[in-house]
C-alpha cells in the first residue's frame, strides 16, 4: 500500500514538474507576447529613411489639398453672389453660409480648418525629416522642400483669405503644444506665405510631371499673393518672370480647359489631378440636376446652383456660358426627342463620368487665366491703364472669338469702373473657381455687392427668388470654429470681431 | 418460495422465500415483439456501454410447454421468455457457470418451470414486476467460511425512485456514498445496486430534484421519493474558473439554464435570452436572420472601446455566440458586476458572459431528437395611400414647395408650362395598377432547426455529441441564414490523479444579406410595376423616388458571409492532493469567414453600376491557461478556496480583399470576380496580432456557510498599449452574510433565505485595435500625371503612455427567500464608474489630427435591478413566475479638456456633456408650427423661416435662436427594462409566456421623412395627414411641413423626429405536450411536441412610426461620432410561429 502511494507521488511530481516547467517555457515568451511587430503598417520610426519615402510622403501633402479642393466652394462660392445651396444640401452649413449668418459651430468650416492644418501638417513632416535620406539625385531634395513649402504656403493662404489671421505652424508640434499656440497676425501669416514661395521659386525645377508644382507655379501662386497684399511691382515683377521665362499660352478654346482629354494643355499653370473611378472627385455629381444628365451622369446632388445674377451677367455671345451653366438638360433616363427641363445648374466640371461620384477630370487651381486677369490688375495699379486693358481683351477675345467685345479706355475712367470690368471679368472667367467670394472682399466690394442677390429665376413669373445676404464690413473673416477656440487652452484662441 | 409482486400502491409484498444475489448493475429493456427493431437498437447501445449484459425479449403466453434436451439455459429463457412475456436479467459471469438443462413439461405455470430449471443451477431468481432477476444463491455459512472469511458477498439493493407524484423518474443517479460504485434507474424508474454489504448510504440525485441521501440499514429494497427542487440555493453557478454553490456566491451573477429555451424559434443564443436576466439588456436593432444583437451589461461605459461583453465558452475566452446552438447549450452565466468579472479583469469591463455545453453524464445513451419548423410573418405598416389618395398628397406637396420658390400653387400642377417640371406631378400615373412595395418585398419565411445528440458514458468516460442544421429565410425578400454546426465533448477519467477533457465544435454559418434599409426597398412609388419587362425591372420615371426599383437591388445583389469556425480545447486536471487540483488548457479559435459581394444591374435603366468584390479573413486565436485550484473544509465549519492561475493569449489575423473595377462584369452570368477586370485600388492584403498574459489569484472564505467572503487579483499585460503602460491590475473583493443561517432568523419560519452581499471591483478594457499606440503612417492617393500613386501621410499620434481602460464598481444586494423559497427576491443595486477611458479625444487641428486616443475621461452607470420568482401554485396545476427590472442611468462625468462634444448627423446633435447621458439628442426644442409670414415676422427664428416651419423655443429669451438655444432633447437608452416569464403546467401540457417591456427610450426616425412626400416617394397616411400643408390646411398645428427641403434646416434640427420607443410585447409562448405512454410502445423514452411563437403581440406608442421599435440603422456606440438612436429604415419585426419535436431515446 505505502509503496503504492510513493509510486503515486512519483507520478504527480512527474506531471507536476512537466506542466510547470511549460508554464515557466510560456512565461519566457513574455516579450513576443506583449511586442508583436506590426507587420502591415508602417509606423514613424521607420517611414521616412529614403529619398523615395520622402517622395511618397510630399505625394501625401498633395493628397490633403486633393481631397479638400472638390468641397471649397461650398465656402468661396456659396458666400458669394455666384451660387446658392440648393435644397437637396445635404450638408448642414450650407443655408447658413449662403444667408452669411455664418455662426462659430459652423461645420463646414470646422472641416476647412481641419483638412487645411492637416495638409500643413503634413508638408511639415517632409520638411521635419527631408534631412533623413542620403541617397537623394541631384536637385531632388530640393524640388521635396520647393514642393513641400510650395503646397504649405498654398494652405495658409487659403487659411488666411478665409480667417485672417491663424495659427502659425512650420514644423511637427505636439498636442500639448498645440493648445497654447495663440493665432499669428494677418502680416506674419503673408510673411511665412512669401518667404516659402521665394524658396520654393528658387528650389523647384522648371518642369514637373502634372499635379505637382513647379518653378512656375510657385512664381505665379507669389504673384498672386502680392496683389492680394497690393504689392503691385512685386506681383508684376514675378508676373512678368512667368511670361518671359515660361511658355505658357491662353488656349484657344475656353471648354478644353474642362475636358478631360484637354486637361493638360498651355494654361495650366497648376492643376490638382484626379483619375476617374479611382482617384476621382464628386464635383460633377455635386452640382448635376438630380435626375442626371442624359449620356454624361446617372445621378445628381444639386448642392450648389447658379444664382440668377451669375447667369444674367453672361452675355448670349459669350462661349464661357455654355460650359458654365447649363439651363436646360434631359435627365439621365430620358432619351433625345424628350421635353429638356428647365433647371439651370453649373455644368462647369460636368464631364461623362461612369461612377457617379468619381470624376477624373483636374482642377484647376492657377491657370493663365487667372493670371493675366491678375497681372492687368498690377499693370492698372502701377499705372499703365492701357497695357492693363489689353490683358482683360485677352481673355475677351478668347471668350467671344474675336475683338468686337473688347473694351476700350472709355470703359474705364476712373478706378471704380476699371474694378467694374475688372471684377465682372473675373466673375465670368472663374466663375465655380473659388475666386468670386475673395475677389470681392479683397477689393472691399462684399459690403455693396452682397446685399440682396437673386437666387433660383422662375420662368413662370419672370422673377427670381431674392436670397438676402445683407453682407457687414467684420464677414470679410469667417468666424474661428467653436470647437477649435474649445480645443485651445484657456483664452488662447481668439474670435474674430462680429462673432 | 416468496415472490415480489408489485402492487398499485407502491410497496413490495413478500411471496418468495428466497434471498437472491447479483453483483451487476442492470438495465431494463420492455418486451414486445412488435418493437424488435427499436430493441435491436438499444441492444446496439447497450452493447456499446456494457458488453456483459444481457437482453432478452418475449411474445405472451400464459402456459408454457417446453421439450428440450441438453439446453443451454440461455436458450431456455428465451423459450420461456417467448411463452410467458416476462423478460430475464442476468449477466454472463453468472450464467456462464450454469448447467446444462433437460426439462420436459406441458402447460405448466412459469414458477413450475422455473422451480425445475434452477433446480442445478449455482444460482437462483427473483421475480419482480414482469423480470425475472437471475441472482447468486445465498451461499451457506459453512462454505461461506470454507472458502473465505474476510471478504463478504455483495448485496443488491433494489428499489424505484418516483417525485411526489408517484410518477417513476427515469435516469435518477444511484451512488454508494463515498465509493464510485453506481448506477441509474431505468424508464420505469427502478434500479439494482450491488454493495459489498447491507450498510452506508445511498445518493440519489437528478437534475432538478433534490438530491436525497438515505442510509441502508440493512434494508435490501430503497424505494425513494424524490423532490422537485424547491429552491434553487444548492444550484451550482459558474464563476470564473470554478463553480460556486449558489447560496455561497458574493456577487452578482444571473444564471440561466436551457429549460426549453431551445425551443424557441430563435437562431440566435443571444434572442432567446433576451429580457430574462436583470441588468442585462439585449436587442435587435436589426431584424436580419443571422445578425449579432447587441448585449449591453449594466449600462454603457465606453466611448471607443466597444461595450461587448466578454464571452467565454466552456472555459475559452474570446468566444462569439454565434458559434453556437441553443441546443447544445445547458446554462448561461452573465457576471454582472465588477468582483465577479474581475477575475477575467483585462476584459471584464463590458460584463462576462459565461457559456457552459451540454456534456455527457454516466448511464444509459441518450439520443436526442429535437426539429421545429414554422414560419416568420413581418409586423407591417397599415397604412400606405395609394391611387388618388396618394396624388393628391403629392400635389398638395409639389404645390408647397412651388408657393415656397415664390410660384403661385393656383397653376395646375400637370400639363402647364407656367409650372416649372420640378413642382409638376403627372395625374395618369392613378390609374396604373398600384402596388404597396412593403407588401411586395416581405415574404412569409420559413424556419428550421434540427438537432441530434447523444450523451453517455460511464464512471470514467463521458461524451456529447450534438449536430445541427437551422435555416432561416429572411422576411425580406433573398436574405437567408444557414448554420451547420458540430459539437462533441469528451470527459476522460484516466485514474484517481488525471481527467482529461477533449472539445471541438466546428461550425460553418452561411449568410445572405438583403443589404438595403427598409426606406430603399418600401418608399419606392406605387404606380410602378414590379413585373420585370423582357428580364429587366422597370425604373421609376425622373422625379420619383430617386433610386432603383428594389427588386434591382434584392434580386440584382448577391451578399454573401460564410465563415468557418471551431473552438477546440484540450485540458488535464490532475488532482494532485485531496482538494488541491492543477487545471491546464490549450484551446484554440479558428475563424475563417469569406465575403462575396455581387452586385448587377437588373434594372431598365443603366442607373444601377455593375460591382464586385470578394474578401476573406482567418483568425488563429490560441489560449494557455494553467490554474491550481484548492478547496477544504475544516472543522466542518470553515470552506476555504482559492485559486491561482496565469494565461497566455496570442491572437492572429490575416485578411485579404479584390475588388472589381466597376463596370467591368463582362456579363451578369458569371458573379465572381474572374469575370471582371480588377481594382488595384480595392486590393490589400494584411496581417495583424495581439497578445496578453496574465496573472490571477483569488481566495475564498465561508464560515458555516454564513460569512462568506472572496478576494481575487488579476493583473493584464496587453501588446496593445504604449511600452510604458502595458499592465493594468484588477483587484476585487466581496462579502456576503446569510442573515437567514444565523439562530435568530430560525423563529422566523417565513424567511427561508436572507443574504446580503456587497462588492467592490475592477475591471479593464482593451477592445481598441492593434498597435494604436504607434505613429502610424498610412497610405494615400494622389495622382501625379494622372497615374495613381500610394503616397505616405502619418494618420494617428504616438501614445506611448496609452494603456487600459478601468470600470470600477460597487455592487449592494439583497436575496430574500419567503415561505420556503416559493417567493425568492433577489435586489441590486450598484454604481460604477468607467475612468481612464480609451477615448478619441479630440485636438486643436492645428496638430495635424483632429484626434488620438489617450486615456481620458470618465462615464457612470448606476443602476437597481430586481428579479423576483415565485411558485404561485404547486401540485398538479403548477404556476411560477419569475420577474425582473432594471433601471440604469448613464451618466458622462468628465471629458478631460473640453466639458462637451458634439457630433451631428442629419444637423441633428449627439453630445456628450457632463451629467448628462451619453449621446443624448441635442437640438432646438420645438413648440409648434409658424401659420404665417406674420407670426414669423413677430418671432425669434432661424434664417429663412417660412411658414409650416417648426417654431424653436428661445430658450434663453435674447429674441434670437442661436446654438445657445439648443438643449437636450431625450436619450436612446432606455430607463426601465422589464421582463416577465409565466410558466404553468397541468398533467401532460405545459405553458411558458414571456413578456417584455422598455420603457423610456426614444428613437430618432428619420426613416419618417421619406414616406411624407419627399421625391414623390411612396406615403404613409399618419405621417401625411396632419402636416401643415398651407395657411388654408395648417394641419394639427404640431406637425410641421415636412419637406425635404425644410429637413436640414429646420425639421431635423429639433425634436420632431425623435419618437418614443417604449415598447411591451408577449415576446414568446410555448406551449408543449408530453406523450404519454405511447411514446414508450414506440420504443422513445420521451417525446414531447410543442409550439412557440414569438412576438404574438406588441404594444408601442402610437407616435412611434418605426417598425421596430428598437430598430436603428447607425449602430450604437463605436467612437467619438457614434449616432446611436438614428433609425433610416431598420426591418420589421417578426411574428413567428413553430411547430416541434422532441425524441429522447
Amino acid at each position: 500500500m505505502l509503496i503504492k502511494k510513493f509510486k503515486d507521488m512519483n507520478k504527480k511530481e512527474f506531471y507536476l514538474i512537466g506542466l510547470l516547467s511549460m508554464v515557466l517555457s510560456l512565461v519566457s515568451c513574455h516579450d513576443e507576447l506583449l511586442y508583436p511587430v506590426p507587420e502591415s503598417i508602417l509606423t514613424t520610426s521607420n517611414a521616412f529613411n529614403t529619398a523615395d519615402d520622402i517622395d511618397l510622403t510630399v505625394v501625401g501633402v498633395y493628397n490633403s489639398l486633393q481631397s479638400r479642393l472638390p468641397t471649397d466652394y461650398e465656402l468661396m462660392e456659396i458666400a458669394s453672389d455666384n451660387m446658392y445651396g440648393a435644397y437637396f444640401a445635404t450638408a448642414p452649413g450650407i443655408t447658413e453660409i449662403q444667408a452669411l449668418n455664418v455662426s462659430p459651430e459652423n461645420p463646414k468650416l470646422n472641416t476647412f480648418w481641419q483638412s487645411t492644418y492637416n495638409g500643413i501638417f503634413r508638408a511639415n513632416t517632409v520638411l521635419a525629416n527631408v534631412d533623413n535620406p542620403d541617397n537623394y539625385a541631384d536637385g531632388q531634395k530640393d524640388q521635396f522642400i520647393g514642393e513641400a513649402k510650395f503646397l504649405r504656403a498654398k494652405f495658409y493662404f487659403d487659411l488666411v483669405r478665409i480667417f485672417g489671421g491663424v495659427p502659425k505652424v512650420t514644423s511637427p508640434i505636439s498636442v500639448s503644444e498645440s493648445r497654447e499656440l495663440a493665432r499669428s497676425s494677418e502680416t506674419d501669416i503673408y510673411m511665412l506665405i512669401v518667404e516659402d514661395l521665394q524658396d520654393a521659386v528658387a528650389k523647384l525645377p522648371r518642369t514637373m510631371i502634372s499635379g505637382r508644382a513647379s518653378k512656375g507655379a510657385a512664381i505665379a501662386l507669389l504673384g498672386k499673393v502680392y496683389i492680394y497684399l497690393k504689392e503691385y511691382d512685386n506681383a508684376k515683377m514675378y508676373f512678368e518672370q512667368l511670361f518671359s521665362d515660361f511658355n505658357y499660352s491662353l488656349v484657344a478654346n475656353f471648354g478644353d480647359l474642362f475636358r478631360e482629354a484637354t486637361e493638360e494643355n498651355s494654361e495650366s499653370i497648376f492643376s490638382v489631378t484626379y483619375v476617374a473611378g479611382t482617384n476621382g472627385h464628386n464635383l460633377a455629381y455635386a452640382l448635376a440636376a438630380q435626375g442626371g444628365v442624359y449620356q454624361v451622369i446617372a445621378s445628381g446632388m444639386r448642392v450648389g446652383r447658379p444664382t440668377w445674377d451669375l447667369h444674367k451677367a453672361y452675355d448670349k455671345e459669350d462661349s464661357r456660358f455654355a460650359q458654365t451653366i447649363t439651363e436646360r438638360y434631359l435627365s439621365y433616363q430620358e432619351k433625345p426627342g424628350d421635353n429638356p427641363t428647365w433647371y439651370p445648374f453649373f455644368s462647369k466640371w460636368l464631364t461623362p463620368v461612369e461612377i457617379f461620384n468619381s470624376s477624373g477630370l483636374d482642377i484647376p487651381v492657377l491657370r493663365l487665366g487667372d493670371v493675366i486677369l491678375l497681372y492687368a490688375e498690377a499693370l492698372y495699379y502701377s499705372g499703365q491703364s492701357q497695357e492693363a486693358l489689353g490683358q482683360i481683351n485677352l481673355i475677351r477675345e478668347r471668350a467671344f472669338g474675336d475683338n468686337s467685345h473688347n473694351y476700350t479706355l472709355a470703359d474705364i475712367p476712373n478706378e471704380e469702373a476699371f474694378l467694374d470690368v475688372l471684377l465682372l471679368e473675373r466673375r465670368l472667367e472663374l466663375a465655380v473657381e473659388n475666386s468670386r467670394w475673395f475677389d470681392l472682399v479683397r477689393t472691399g466690394r462684399f459690403t455693396t455687392t452682397l446685399t440682396t442677390i437673386e437666387g433660383e429665376y422662375n420662368l413662370s413669373t419672370g422673377s427670381a427668388l431674392i436670397i438676402n445676404k445683407n453682407a457687414q464690413p467684420y464677414m470679410r473673416y469667417f468666424p474661428i470654429p467653436y470647437e477649435q477656440i474649445q480645443l485651445s487652452a484657456n483664452n488662447v484662441m481668439e474670435q474674430n470681431d462680429g462673432y | 418460495m416468496k415472490f415480489y409482486q408489485f402492487s398499485p400502491f407502491g410497496s413490495y409484498q413478500w411471496i418468495s422465500k428466497t434471498k437472491l444475489f447479483s453483483d451487476f448493475d442492470i438495465f431494463y429493456i420492455p418486451s414486445t415483439v412488435k418493437h424488435r427493431i427499436i430493441m435491436r437498437m438499444n441492444i446496439i447501445l447497450l452493447v456499446m456501454i456494457s458488453t456483459f449484459l444481457q437482453v432478452s425479449a418475449t411474445s405472451y403466453a400464459q402456459k408454457i410447454t417446453l421439450t428440450e434436451n441438453n439446453a443451454s439455459i440461455v436458450d431456455i429463457f428465451k423459450e420461456i421468455q417467448d411463452q410467458s412475456g416476462y423478460d430475464f436479467i442476468y449477466s454472463h459471469r453468472l450464467i456462464n457457470k450454469a448447467e446444462r438443462i433437460n426439462i420436459h413439461v406441458k402447460d405448466a405455470t412459469l414458477l413450475e418451470v422455473l422451480e425445475k430449471c434452477f433446480e442445478e443451477q449455482p444460482f437462483t431468481y427473483l421475480i419482480k414486476d414482469k423480470t425475472i432477476v437471475i441472482k447468486e444463491k445465498e451461499h451457506s455459512a459453512q462454505r461461506k467460511t470454507s472458502i473465505t472469511s474476510t471478504i463478504k458477498p455483495p448485496v443488491d439493493i433494489t428499489g424505484t425512485v418516483t417525485d411526489e407524484n408517484g410518477e417513476p423518474i427515469p435516469g435518477v443517479s444511484v451512488t454508494l456514498k463515498g465509493t464510485s460504485l453506481g448506477t441509474v434507474t431505468d424508464t420505469d424508474g427502478r434500479y439494482i445496486l450491488s454493495v459489498p454489504d447491507a450498510q452506508g448510504a445511498l445518493v440519489f440525485s437528478f437534475v432538478g430534484f433534490a438530491s436525497r441521501e438515505i442510509p441502508i440499514e440493512n434494508n435490501e429494497i430503497l424505494d425513494v421519493t424524490l423532490k422537485e427542487e424547491v429552491s434553487s440555493l444548492n444550484e451550482v453557478v459558474v464563476v470564473g474558473y470554478g463553480t460556486v454553490k449558489k447560496s455561497s456566491l458574493t456577487s452578482s451573477i444571473s444564471k440561466i439554464e436551457n429549460k426549453k429555451l431551445d425551443q424557441l424559434p430563435e437562431l440566435r443564443v443571444e434572442n432567446a435570452l433576451s429580457g430574462r436576466m436583470a441588468g442585462v439588456y439585449i436587442a435587435n436593432d436589426r431584424n436580419r436572420p443571422g445578425e449579432a444583437p447587441k448585449i449591453r451589461v449594466r449600462g454603457i461605459g465606453s466611448i471607443s472601446a466597444g461595450n461587448e461583453p466578454l464571452v467565454v465558452i466552456d472555459g475559452f475566452p474570446g468566444g462569439d455566440l454565434s458559434q453556437l446552438s441553443m441546443n447544445d447549450v445547458e446554462s448561461i452565466e452573465v457576471l454582472k458586476d465588477a468582483s465577479a468579472a474581475a477575475i477575467y479583469g483585462s476584459r471584464g469591463g463590458g460584463g462576462v458572459i459565461l457559456v457552459s455545453t451540454k456534456r455527457g453524464t454516466s448511464g444509459k445513451a441518450n439520443l436526442k431528437l429535437s426539429s421545429y419548423f414554422g414560419y416568420a410573418k413581418a409586423m407591417v405598416h397599415d397604412d400606405w395611400m395609394v391611387g388618388e389618395e396618394w396624388y393628391d398628397y403629392i400635389v398638395k406637396y409639389q404645390n408647397r414647395e412651388f408657393t415656397w420658390a415664390g410660384g403661385d400653387a393656383s397653376i395646375p400642377a400637370w400639363g402647364d408650362d407656367r409650372r416649372p417640371s420640378t413642382y409638376q406631378s403627372d395625374p395618369s400615373v392613378i390609374n396604373m395598377p398600384q402596388t404597396v412595395w412593403q407588401d411586395e418585398v416581405l415574404q412569409v419565411a420559413p424556419i428550421q432547426n434540427h438537432n441530434f445528440s447523444v450523451s453517455g458514458g460511464n464512471q470514467n468516460v463521458k461524451y456529447y455529441v450534438s449536430g445541427t442544421y437551422a435555416n432561416e429565410k429572411g422576411v425580406v425578400k433573398t436574405a437567408s441564414y444557414k448554420q451547420y454546426l458540430l459539437r462533441a465533448n469528451l470527459d476522460v477519467k484516466v485514474n484517481d490523479f488525471i481527467d482529461l477533457g477533449f472539445e471541438l465544435s466546428p461550425s460553418y454559418t452561411k449568410r445572405r444579406i438583403a443589404g438595403q434599409d427598409m426606406v430603399n426597398l418600401v418608399k419606392y412609388p406605387a404606380f410602378v410595376s414590379p413585373i420585370p419587362v423582357n428580364g429587366k425591372y422597370v425604373e421609376s420615371p425622373t422625379g420619383y423616388a430617386g433610386i432603383g426599383n428594389p427588386y434591382v437591388y434584392l434580386y440584382g445583389t448577391e451578399n454573401f458571409e460564410n465563415r468557418f469556425r471551431n473552438i477546440g480545447r484540450a485540458f488535464v486536471n490532475l488532482e494532485l492532493l485531496e482538494g488541491l487540483n492543477f487545471k491546464s488548457s490549450i484551446g484554440t479559435n479558428i475563424s475563417f469567414s469569406t465575403a462575396d459581394y455581387f452586385r448587377g444591374n437588373l434594372g431598365s435603366t443603366d442607373r444601377i453600376t455593375t460591382l464586385g468584390s470578394a474578401s476573406d479573413v482567418q483568425s488563429f486565436d490560441l489560449v494557455n491557461e494553467n490554474v491550481l485550484s484548492y478547496t477544504k473544509t475544516l472543522d466542518e465549519v470553515h470552506d476555504i478556496g482559492g485559486i491561482l492561475g496565469a494565461s497566455y493569449q496570442n491572437a492572429n489575423s490575416r485578411s485579404a480583399a479584390i475588388g472589381a473595377i466597376t463596370n467591368s462584369f463582362n456579363n451578369e452570368i458569371i458573379k465572381t470576380l474572374n469575370n471582371a477586370l480588377i481594382n488595384p485600388s480595392t486590393t490589400t492584403q494584411s496581417k495583424t496580432e495581439w497578445g496578453l498574459i496574465s496573472y490571477f489569484a483569488r481566495v475564498n472564505y465561508g464560515y458555516k456557510n454564513k460569512y462568506l467572503l472572496s478576494a481575487s487579483f488579476r493583473t493584464d499585460g496587453s501588446s496593445r498599449f504604449g511600452a510604458a503602460n502595458k499592465w493594468g491590475y484588477f483587484p476585487s473583493a466581496s462579502a456576503a452574510w446569510r442573515v437567514s443561517e444565523e439562530a435568530f432568523m430560525q423563529d422566523i419560519p417565513v424567511i427561508s433565505d436572507l443574504k446580503l452581499r456587497a462588492s467592490y471591483g475592477v475591471t479593464g478594457n482593451f477592445n481598441i485595435g492593434n498597435f494604436q499606440y504607434l505613429g502610424t503612417v498610412g497610405n494615400v492617393n494622389y495622382s501625379p500625371g494622372n497615374e495613381t500613386i500610394d503616397g505616405f501621410a502619418q494618420i494617428s499620434l504616438e501614445n506611448a503612455d496609452l494603456s487600459w481602460e478601468k470600470t470600477t464598481a460597487n455592487d449592494l444586494g439583497v436575496e430574500l427567500g419567503l415561505f420556503k423559497n416559493r417567493l425568492h427576491i433577489i435586489f441590486d443595486y450598484y454604481d460604477s464608474r468607467t475612468t481612464n477611458m480609451l477615448y478619441n479625444v479630440n485636438t486643436p487641428a492645428i496638430s495635424g489630427f483632429n484626434n488620438t486616443i489617450t486615456n481620458i475621461g470618465e462615464v457612470r452607470n448606476r443602476g437597481i435591478e430586481f428579479e423576483i420568482s415565485t411558485q404561485n401554485l404547486v401540485g398538479e396545476f403548477k404556476w411560477n413566475t419569475s420577474f425582473n427590472l432594471s433601471h440604469n442611468k448613464n451618466e458622462v462625468v468628465d471629458l478631460g479638456e473640453v466639458d462637451e462634444r458634439i457630433n451631428s448627423y442629419w444637423s441633428m446633435d449627439f453630445i456628450l456633456r457632463e451629467g448628462e447621458p451619453m449621446f443624448s439628442y441635442y437640438g432646438y426644442k420645438m413648440n409648434g408650427v409658424f401659420q404665417n409670414q406674420a407670426q414669423i415676422e413677430n418671432s425669434a427664428t432661424l434664417p429663412d423661416t417660412k411658414p409650416g416651419n417648426p417654431i424653436m423655443v428661445d430658450q434663453n429669451k435674447d429674441g434670437k435662436i442661436t446654438p445657445d438655444d439648443k438643449v437636450i432633447l431625450g436619450s436612446f437608452q432606455p430607463d426601465l427594462l422589464l421582463g416577465m416569464t409565466n410558466e404553468f403546467s397541468w398533467k401532460r401540457f405545459d405553458l411558458n409566456i414571456f413578456l417584455q417591456a422598455s420603457l423610456g427610450a426614444e428613437i430618432l426616425n428619420f426613416e419618417n421623412q421619406y414616406y411624407q412626400g419627399n421625391t414623390q416617394g411612396a406615403m404613409r397616411r399618419s405621417l401625411a395627414e396632419n402636416q401643415w400643408w398651407s395657411e388654408a390646411e395648417p394641419g394639427d398645428g404640431k406637425t410641421p411641413a415636412a419637406a425635404l427641403s425644410q429637413l436640414f434646416g429646420h425639421n431635423t434640427f429639433t425634436d420632431y423626429y425623435i419618437e418614443d420607443a417604449s415598447f411591451l410585447s408577449i415576446r414568446s409562448l410555448n406551449l408543449g405536450y408530453t406523450l404519454p405512454d405511447i411514446a414508450q410502445k414506440l420504443g422513445v423514452s420521451n417525446l414531447r411536441i410543442y409550439t412557440s411563437m414569438n412576438n404574438l403581440l406588441l404594444i408601442k406608442n402610437k407616435n412611434n412610426h418605426s417598425y421596430n421599435p428598437e430598430g436603428t440603422t447607425r449602430g450604437e456606440i463605436s467612437g467619438i461620432n457614434s449616432t446611436p438612436g438614428v433609425n433610416l429604415g431598420s426591418e420589421p419585426i417578426n411574428r413567428t410561429i413553430v411547430f416541434g419535436i422532441n425524441f429522447g431515446f
